[in-house]
């Protein structure tokens, strides 16, 4: 398997593909945090809504660090899907296993290089955000402790994501279907783990002002329909909502850090049962 | 350029991505729409319900734009892949097509894909809220300058996939592109919009000399800035957002945007696509 990892290794160090967009990823996120810094600088400041005084909102910076991670992930769906592709177009993976390798060493081999990528595609976003960030505050708002938490959970999401992206390439053969399917199914996680996640982020009431017969207005609270109920419903669309790497990246992008340990055994889970499933489909699988 | 047009819709019409694609529009549409029919205790009244409901599914008729975004770019990429692919485009111009009519014809096969689509997002919709709630709440102009607006973007957006796919020659690369910078023209499009249309809260003196908090524009006007608001406002992805959210507040500057966007890059394509090598 060294071998394997290392030729693996080679190909990625010489891939345009994800070079670029690390370039492009953490160019566009630098940028962003130095404009924004910029234009909470110019004069006259602005001023916020409830008094006449200016508040920085420092915390915002640091979800600006964090909010490239759902992009990071889609384009590590694209880099993964175009670069485990070339294996089968070449005719790389039927050689290896020609040549005596194990299915078995193949594929760990792949989903390792995988991660990695996701890893790297993922610092090329932080890493120069974070310089972007300590050039113009100084610091984390939140602490480091939190962002290095945040950092990993999120660093175990891409993991989780790269052991699908695995599974996916080596399931389908054909390139551009293998593209097509890995990045619609990304974004089909990371969709549905926002709408989900903001549906159970629903309050049970929310309040309405009514205006009596004499002119006064009252409030009342009024039971909201987009609530759902504590029971057995509610139990199984959180556990899908924490189940779902997109859901755990959206909810990271937006610097929540409730149920970390929950979210990252979790990530273990997917990404144990999905190479498992992988493993023991492509030994079944026909190469041709 | 008949036969051209006649063998590229007998492909269409033979492409399961296609007819998937239209599909899900329209099932996306009618999802939406029924998520907006569950009432609320409040208002009081049927009437003010159904007035509400009414607001709420035209909020959604034109939502499905922005996923629109995502199914043209893999139908066309995939249909002009394949071409590059099995070297039908190569064998077009060997049996004496031109290249300008080879061009053309994916254009407007991409012109027919990108509008067939928005037609599947878009009818299923309208047919809902007319069957619910008898009308709906817009003006039937205002419907149909934003119906004009939208098929204007669509057709830009293909103009623009055509100029990816005619060049790309890998069906899977082109593929990826397409679809990466589909996404990015929608989100880059709207942090865009937002930085340079966008306003904020800031202490204005009036002429009573009296400081009060108001909403200005948060970059000044000038030719630069009309210059940088008018690039913004030339990305299709920007002009989607703007119809999906129902905040296309000029639409017929957003169709003059539309036609010049398409103008540009179908010249530029059909230049380009001159000089390509095919092999």
């Amino acid at each position: 398997m060294t071998e394997l990892l290392a030729a693996g290794l080679y190909r990625l160090r010489r891939s345009k593909f994800l070079w670029l967009t690390c370039l492009a990823l953490g160019a566009v996120l630098a940028i962003l945090i130095l404009w924004e810094w910029h234009d909470l600088h110019r004069t006259p400041p602005p001023v916020a809504d409830n008094n006449l005084t200016a508040s920085l909102p420092l915390s915002d910076f640091d979800q600006v660090v964090f909010s490239f991670a759902a992009g990071a992930v889609l384009l590590s769906s694209a880099v993964c899907a175009w670069e485990l592709g070339a294996e089968y177009q070449d005719g790389a993976l039927r050689n290896k296993l020609a040549v005596g390798r194990k299915r078995r060493d193949v594929y760990l081999a792949s989903l390792t290089l995988t991660v990695l990528t996701v890893f790297i595609l993922c610092l090329a976003v932080y890493l120069p955000g974070i310089a972007a960030l300590l050039c113009t505050t100084g610091s984390f708002y939140m602490g480091w402790g939190r962002a290095l938490a945040l950092m990993a959970g999120l660093l175990l999401a891409g993991a989780a994501f790269a052991s699908l992206f695995t599974l996916l390439s080596f399931l389908i053969p054909h390139r551009a279907a293998a593209a097509i399917v890995t990045i619609g199914l990304t974004l089909a996680l990371l969709l549905g783990g926002a709408v989900l996640t903001d549906r159970l982020a629903e309050k049970p009431e929310y309040v309405s002002y009514e205006m009596t017969v004499n002119g006064e207005i009252v409030p009342s609270s009024i039971a909201n329909p987009r609530y759902i109920p504590e029971g057995p419903v509610r139990d199984v669309l959180t556990f899908l909502a924490d189940f779902d790497p997109g859901g755990q990246v959206v909810l990271f992008a937006q610097t929540k850090t409730e149920r970390m340990g929950r979210l990252m055994a979790c990530d273990v889970l997917f990404l144990v049962l999905t190479s498992t499933a992988g493993l023991l489909l492509f030994r079944r699988k026909e190469l041709r | 350029m008949t036969e051209l047009l006649h063998a590229g819709f007998y492909r269409l019409r033979r492409s399961p991505l296609f007819w998937l694609g239209c599909a899900g529009l329209a099932l996306y549409t009618l999802c939406a729409m029924a998520a907006t029919m569950r009432w609320p205790d409040y208002p009081a009244t049927n009437a003010m319900k159904l007035e509400n409901l009414r607001t709420s599914m035209d909020r959604e008729l034109f939502r499905f734009l922005l996923n629109s975004f995502y199914v043209a770019p893999v139908v066309c990429a995939a249909a002009m892949g394949r071409e590059h692919q099995d070297g039908s485009l190569r064998r077009m111009l060997i049996a004496g097509h031109s290249r300008r009519k080879v061009y053309l014809c994916n254009l407007l096969l991409s012109v027919f894909t990108c509008a067939a689509a928005a037609l599947a997002g878009f009818l299923p919709g309208l047919v809902l809220e007319y069957a619910v709630c008898g009308s709906i709440t817009n003006s039937l102009k205002d419907l149909l300058v934003y119906a004009a607006g939208m098929y204007l973007t669509s057709a830009a957006m293909a103009s623009f996939l055509t100029l990816l796919g005619m060049f790309i020659p890998n069906r899977a690369a082109s593929i990826i592109l397409s679809l990466l910078l589909s996404l990015a023209l929608i989100v880059g499009g709207s942090g865009l919009d937002r930085w340079v249309h966008g306003d904020e809260i800031r202490s204005v003196v009036t002429e009573d000399g009296e400081t009060v908090v108001a909403h200005v524009p948060k970059n000044p006007e000038g030719p630069g800035w009309d210059a940088v608001r008018l690039l913004v406002d030339l990305n299709p992805g920007n002009q989607a957002v703007d119809y999906a959210t129902f905040s296309a507040f000029e639409p017929e500057r957003l169709m003059a945007c539309d036609a010049l966007f398409f103008t540009l890059t179908t010249a530029a394509g059909l230049h380009l696509f001159r000089r390509k090598e095919l092999r």
